[in-house]
């Protein structure tokens, strides 16, 4: 319990660390829920690579990865700002929970019955939904398929042979567990069994509780910069409610990472977009860099992402140097994951290679097959047992388009990730039906967010007291 | 612009609304804590906790080799046809096994969708298992009839056999 306590506060600590390298430095006051939720995606984040690196570097997986993380993220707290404006953090938390505990009083009182029946509701659903993900992540084994046969599998590889090679990742007998994809998710939950010194199974879902928390705050700030609180609150409320998100968010597989660090890379593509700091652009693209490393589908999720953002760039007359640095920042991101790049190489890539198939895509058995997908991925956006209104109320926000950066930047986002995900059905070698029925969801899962944030931009300027935060 | 925020905040409860109630009637995942975790009924991951407990109890000291026979469906592979079910099992025994390895084939059979080893055809020889470190070869043979499991466990370190 000692070293789970110390291995949360690490992914804290490197977290707020690198907060404050960018954004904070700034003299931004966030609240601290603000900052607690960005402060553990981005030491997930973090964290992942850094134990990515000591077993790269040969050192054995034992709970001493735990001591070097922490010793790691105090060296990276000493080194950032975050300890010479720590005070001010505390005094900035101190005076938002004033001002905070003072606004939640004003918008109680000023609000009237529907906003506070929304609130209730929107409490009553997301303690519902966290009782769930709560559950399903301490007291349930890993049941889903994906969950043991693949993330399971290599947490447990990780745990217990590190990056041996011939134990696992060359094994092509265990070919059906992907050998190939990416480690982050891994590499944290391997984290939690060397804390406790074995794999259970419960356990090793640990860190997908504070994730949730995390997702809930986050995708709340972003909505909060279009709309008021309550509505903000209630819209977050909307999406971590659906039973879809809440399936995937303690199954114990990637899936909520990719949403974690897609929320958060679009949160500072956004900001960069907005106001040209280069703090926002520089975390954007460190979101990005751990989107690739979470999953396969990361990788052209943080490409569509970066030229969504040089594209806006352009069109909003930014300078020729800004440009330069959205290619230089990417160029950095992609430093970062050169060590995984090479490592992964030569490890068998046995399944489906989709940029082959490419050429195909004009096969006129691929093109039949365009009607069954597009009914497959509209049937499962409009199940209301799994997903509420969440994808019903879209199409109507895309009534409102505007012409901002909010808006438009997600809208491309959500599109273009759209179309490669239907592209590699249309593509697929695999029955569509089978297809639906294994990925599908989770694909849409992965769109919610764009969809969330194209929805509160749209929507959120047509409400009452519509504000820029 | 009262008028469209009333209208948001009524569209907004009333699919909160919608949410909780999929949340606590029609949602399997609820359902299925209730069950497993309230109630201790293990119905709804029987597969898993019987795989898991009877790898427990076997616990071969090496490598396990595991044979599958009766799973092939006359209809042939399919979303969840019989071959999928072997699949299942035998995911979740590589799963539960390591560090040890489970072999269902030759090492150099590629398994993508995890059922390649019901053609694979692959009696193993003796010099072949002790190569590998296998203690064990698993069989589960699946009753035409009533579809019903039976597991046996032969032990290759004292020949000793067991259901």
């Amino acid at each position: 319990m000692v070293f789970i306590a110390i291995y949360l506060l690490s992914i804290l600590i490197c977290g707020i660390s690198v907060l404050s390298f960018c954004e904070i430095r700034k003299g931004n006051q966030w609240p601290i829920h603000k900052l607690l939720a960005f402060a553990y995606v981005i030491g997930s984040g973090v964290s992942a690579f850094v134990l990515f690196w000591m077993a790269l570097a040969g050192i054995p997986p034992t709970a001493l990865w735990i001591i070097y993380l922490f010793v790691f993220s105090i060296v990276l707290f000493a080194l950032s700002p975050a300890r010479r404006i720590l005070s001010s953090i505390a005094l900035a938390c101190k005076i938002s929970g004033q001002k905070q505990l003072k606004n939640q009083d004003i918008m109680m009182s000023n609000t009237d019955l529907i906003g506070r029946s929304t609130i209730l509701l929107a409490i009553f659903a997301l303690l519902l939904s966290f009782s769930i993900v709560f559950m399903n992540s301490l007291f349930m084994p890993l049941w889903d398929i994906d969950s043991f046969a693949l993330w399971g599998l290599k947490s447990k590889a990780i745990y217990f042979t590190s990056l041996d090679k011939g134990a696992y990742f060359h094994r092509i007998g265990y070919g059906f567990s992907h050998l190939e994809y990416p480690l982050l998710a891994p590499f944290l939950n391997a984290g939690i069994y060397l804390c406790l010194g074995g794999c259970p199974q419960n356990w090793g879902k640990l860190l997908y509780i504070p994730l949730f928390l995390s997702l809930v705050v986050v995708l709340c700030s972003a909505a909060a910069r279009n709309m008021d609180k309550i509505l903000s609150f209630g819209f977050a409320a909307l999406l971590f409610s659906s039973p879809a998100i809440l399936q995937w968010s303690a199954a114990g597989t990637a899936d909520i990472y990719v949403v974690a660090f897609y929320a958060a890379m679009l949160f500072f593509s956004i900001g960069y977009i907005e106001n040209r700091d280069k703090s926002n652009l520089s975390l954007s693209i460190l979101c990005g860099a751990f989107l690739v490393f979470s999953k396969n589908e990361g990788l052209p999720i943080a490409v569509i992402n970066i030229l969504c953002v040089l594209c806006a760039a352009t069109i909003m007359k930014f300078d020729i140097r800004d440009k330069i640095r959205i290619i230089a920042y990417a160029s950095l991101g992609a430093f970062i994951l050169i060590p995984w790049f090479m490592w992964s190489s030569d490890i068998p890539r046995i399944h489906e290679n989709y940029p082959e198939h490419i050429g195909k895509i004009l096969d006129p058995k691929n093109l039949s097959r365009i009607p069954d997908i597009t009914f497959q991925f509209f049937s499962q956006g409009k199940n209301c047992f799994r997903w509420g209104l969440f994808w019903l109320i879209f199409p109507v926000s895309l009534i409102f388009a505007r012409k901002s950066a909010k808006f438009l930047v997600p809208l491309v986002c959500l599109f273009a990730n759209f179309a490669l995900y239907f592209l590699i059905f249309v593509i697929s070698p695999w029955d569509v039906s089978y297809l639906s029925a294994a990925a599908l969801e989770r694909l849409l899962t992965h769109l919610s967010v764009p969809a969330f944030y194209v929805m509160v931009s749209s929507l959120g300027p047509l409400s009452e007291n519509s504000r820029r935060n | 612009m009262f008028f469209k925020r009333k209208a948001f905040l009524i569209l907004i409860s009333a699919a909160l609304l919608i949410n909780i109630i999929v949340l606590i009637f029609r949602f399997y995942l609820s359902s299925m804590i209730k069950d497993v975790v309230l109630l201790g009924k293990l119905d709804s991951i029987s597969l898993t906790k019987e795989i898991d407990e009877r790898l427990d109890k076997i616990n071969p000291p090496g490598n396990l080799f595991v044979r599958f026979e009766g799973f092939k469906s006359k209809d042939g592979a399919g979303w969840g046809a019989l071959e999928d079910v072997a699949s299942i099992m035998y995911f979740r025994m590589a799963y539960k096994m390591y560090p040890k390895i489970v072999f269902a084939c030759s090492e150099n059979t590629k398994i993508v969708r995890g059922n390649e080893f019901l053609d694979a055809d692959f009696p193993p020889e003796k010099s072949w298992l002790r190569s590998k470190n296998i203690s064990g070869i698993l069989t589960i043979l699946r009753s035409p009839e009533d579809g019903r499991e039976i597991w046996y466990y032969q032990n290759l370190d004292n020949q000793s056999a067991g259901n």
